[in-house]
């Protein structure tokens, strides 16, 4: 039986990542199909794909380290290959550490690894961490990010054990922003970015929540976006705009179903595919 | 509904039995001997009774029997599907055959073992977890077998995984294995699956405890300080961060949240399942059928504070040696107090049926060398159905000049409490009792509160009564509101207490706030369903926590304080600050 992945965004199942279903899920919210990719299927299917999602989880149970085996997947060079040539790929959490171990980002150097993804640094504890942090958007330029607004704070939760933005040396880190490759930083609720825990929850270098590559069509982003795309999924005391929207949709299913803070990366994808004729 | 039995079709076509996962060893073999050892430091002694669980090859294993479900569907035919649990392979497939009224014929040969030897009675009855026994018919056995082996590579994700055909069932009702050529078990299945029953004898343990002398309220805000930082009561958060509580994207109320967590778990749906666990071991210390009952009830109001109708429960019983007659008589009280609260509190949708409880788990001999059991410490976990899950608050304060209201009334029951252990350092005597009639009326009362989108936040009176409830209320909402509360005793005055066994009696009751103005409407309500309603006044926004009684002021609180000290409760257990 052969898959069509056409006009669709390919989610890439690798053996135990966990979180395929939600964020296809809010894919589909913005009015994008979806199909999901089981690891070992063949990659020539992904031709007719529109954008590939690596969604989070434990491929292959973390390994050596998190992503690196999925990173020397077969599938990868698919991905490698449709990436160099535009199409739009996310990698959330564990797929942002298949990325950054594939070397897609920050991609200086063709397929180097210049990026790691280490284990967190917090206060007075140390391992896996979820909560739902702020973050600022740096860069509206990628395909990932257009409809947000320059400068945006969003509410987002994280959950992992590595989620550190190491760079190789001081050169990639500037090359980075040189080239405009950052594209969220971890802050506080009023979008300050300073650095001290637990506004950056996990030491990561210059605070850096999410990067990609020169061209911006590869995010590896470690913030759940999927986890941030309904309004009910927002806590009810976040001290901002969304706690007190989402106080005010209580009672009202509608309302609390609305966009929430992070519904946006998708929306960017839909809008970014429309305006490139793809869609 | 897939069900854990091999299906009637077997008597007109060939069934085979197929073990699927972990390639089987010695781990959690002679786990029911295990659970007969006093608990002491001979760990690495037991380690093989202990089972291994491996939740990346669970995960793959999901995916994979998600598509021999639709397998089955697209052909047309029914399959029998069972997890293994105690007892292992033996118990998976004499249960199964039994169930559909069958019988089994074993190979142990074609078992995919670990490496290592081990006797056929290791390799039947070892509990290696990640593991599942599926009954199929022949036609579509080559197909499952290249789902689990082919499609989703399990020998290639773990060593020694896969799935293999382990067996058949036949139609007499005899149970069989077979290894290495010879026949090692032959019986009547049922007489495998029928249980053993032992008699025991049991004899109520006889302690003394008695009410403490009160010391008056001179101390309250640095005892209250001492209560609200006290490990029972102080934040979790140090633990819940530990785990990914937002996986699936279905969560509505995370652990800390509320007094359950809320999920909304089918797409477009509003019903909702909110969860709780509960359990109290120095109620059971005192009164080991209260203890029982109270975890029920304090489970089913914690789902009714965030509206959903308590469903169904299940326990971990944990008690000592159960050869000790007084340790089975405090079992059996438990069990006592656990049935009658699920009765008597019963399902609100269908009256006169019990709260279903639709599993369970027995842990006994908790006690060291010494002889000395844990206190009485039976566990409930309650699941809540929800019309609409969004009408779920979280406990913090929402607005200025909303109400609070007590649903329900304290009486003089602080035994096993957080004010008499932690202030008066003893437990006292007066331990709640259940009263399951009025339990369900306010539990009623709260649910109803909520379908009327009355409530903006609810929380239950439990360890640490009122004044720890309001206070978790404060420390709950938007840090940015800054909001506070003044609780005048003098709103209490009718109940008779002292103010101390107000603000710290344990009786189950809830905290509602509601919009102002409500009153009449909160009035008939709970008139009507015949439960006590006290309004304790309008939050305000000035940051501080206070209580009075009429003119006079017993203790003052800044938020910042009173949240610093429950974000830092549990820095003794362990090792570091729990807030953030």
């Amino acid at each position: 039986m052969k898959r069509n992945f056409s006009r669709k965004v390919a989610v890439i199942q690798f053996p135990g990542v966990n979180c395929e279903y939600e964020t296809a899920r809010a894919i589909r919210t913005v009015g994008l199909e979806v199909g999901l990719f089981r690891w070992n299927e063949d990659p020539a299917v992904l031709d007719d794909a529109v954008a590939i999602v690596l969604p989070g989880g434990f491929s292959y149970q973390d390994r050596i380290r998190a992503g690196v085996v999925a990173a020397k997947d077969r599938v990868m060079d698919k991905v490698s290959e449709l990436a160099a040539a535009g199409m739009p790929v996310l990698g959330i959490c564990n797929g942002a550490q298949v990325l950054v171990e594939s070397g897609f980002v920050p991609g200086l150097q063709w397929e180097s690894v210049e990026l790691a993804l280490a284990p967190n640094i917090m206060e007075d504890r140390s391992g896996y961490y979820c909560r739902w942090v702020y973050s600022r958007l740096e860069e509206t330029r990628t395909a990932w990010t257009g409809s947000f607004s320059e400068g945006a704070v969003i509410p987002i939760p994280i959950a992992h054990a590595e989620g550190r933005f190491v760079t190789e040396n001081e050169k990639v880190l500037k090359a980075m922003k040189e080239n405009g490759q950052i594209v969220l930083r971890y802050c506080d609720s009023t979008g300050v970015v300073d650095g001290s825990f637990p506004a950056n929850p996990n030491g990561s270098m210059d605070n850096i929540a999410a990067a990609c590559n020169r061209e911006g069509n590869v995010v590896a982003m470690m913030p759940h976006p999927e986890r941030a795309t309904w309004l009910r999924q927002v806590p009810e005391n976040l001290p901002d705009e969304w706690g007190r929207r989402r106080r005010k949709g209580a009672g009202n299913i509608d309302l609390l179903e609305g966009e929430g803070p992070g519904r946006k990366f998708f929306t960017s994808l839909l809008e970014r595919l429309k305006q490139g004729g793809v869609l | 509904m897939l069900r854990s039995r091999v299906p009637a079709e077997a008597k007109e076509k060939p069934y085979k039995f197929i073990l699927v996962g972990k390639p089987t060893d010695d781990s959690g073999f002679g786990g029911a001997a295990f659970a007969s050892e006093d608990l002491a430091s001979e760990e690495e002694a037991n380690r093989g009774a202990v089972q291994v669980p491996d939740p990346f090859l669970k995960r793959v294993l999901t995916e994979a029997s998600k598509k021999v479900l639709e397998l089955a569907d697209e052909r047309n035919v029914r399959i029998g599907f069972k997890d293994l649990g105690a007892g292992g392979i033996s118990c998976a497939t004499s249960e199964m055959a039994d169930a559909g009224g069958f019988g089994a014929k074993l190979y142990l040969d074609r078992v995919n073992l670990a490496d290592g030897r081990y006797s056929p009675e290791v390799i039947s009855c070892s509990e290696t977890q990640e593991r599942y026994c599926l009954a199929v018919p022949d036609e579509i056995v080559a197909d499952v077998l290249k789902i689990y082996n082919e499609d989703f590579e399990l020998p290639h994700l773990y060593h020694g995984a896969g799935a293999v055909v382990i067996g058949e069932v036949i139609k007499e009702p005899v149970y069989t294995i077979e290894s290495g050529g010879r026949l090692v078990c032959k019986a009547p299945v049922n007489v495998i699956t029928t249980g053993i029953s032992y008699d025991r004898e049991a004899k109520p343990r006889v302690r003394r405890f008695e009410e403490p002398e009160l010391k008056g309220t001179k101390m309250l805000r640095e005892d209250f300080l001492k209560i609200i930082s006290s490990p029972n009561i102080a934040s979790k958060n140090y633990v819940y961060r530990m785990y990914d509580s937002e996986v699936q994207g279905r969560a509505v109320l995370r652990p800390g949240e509320a007094d359950a967590g809320v999920i909304a778990p089918i797409d477009g749906k509003s019903v909702g399942l909110a969860f709780s666990v509960d359990g109290n071991p120095f109620y059971g210390l005192i009164d080991p059928y209260q203890g029982g009952a109270l975890a029920v009830c304090e489970a089913a109001r914690n789902v009714a504070s965030v509206g959903a109708v308590p469903s169904a429960i299940t326990d971990c019983l944990n008690y000592g040696n159960p050869e000790i007659e007084e340790v089975f008589w405090e079992f059996k009280e438990g069990v006592r107090g656990v049935g009658d609260a699920c009765r008597k509190i019963g399902l609100l949708t269908e009256e006169g049926y019990p709260i279903p409880v639709v599993s369970g788990n027995v842990s006994f001999y908790n006690q060291g060398k010494s002889g000395k059991a844990i206190p009485p410490s039976p566990i409930i976990a309650c699941v809540g159905v929800l019309d609409d899950w969004s009408v779920s608050r979280s406990i913090g304060f929402k607005d200025e000049g909303d109400v609070l209201y007590l649903v329900g009334e304290p009486l003089d029951e602080l035994g096993g409490g957080e004010y008499y252990r932690t202030v008066l350092g003893t437990f006292g005597g007066n331990v709640p009792k259940a009263d399951f009639i009025r339990e369900r009326r306010q539990i009623e009362s709260v649910i109803e509160m909520h379908r009327l989108g009355w409530i903006k936040a609810a929380h239950d009176i439990s360890s640490g009564g009122i004044l720890t409830a309001i206070t978790e209320m404060a420390i709950g909402q938007d840090p940015s509101n800054g909001l506070g509360f003044v609780l005048d005793l003098a709103e209490l005055a009718p109940t008779g207490l002292e103010p101390e066994k107000i603000l710290f009696s344990e009786t189950g009751a809830f905290i509602v706030e509601l919009p102002a103005g409500m009153e009449r409407e909160v009035l008939a309500l709970c008139a009507r369903n015949r439960v006590r309603l006290y309004r304790l006044g309008e939050i305000n926004s000035f940051p501080r926590l206070e209580v009075i009684d009429g003119s006079e002021r017993l203790a003052i609180w800044e938020l910042e304080e009173l949240r610093t000290a429950y974000d830092s409760g549990c820095r003794d257990i362990f090792g570091v600050p729990a807030g953030r």
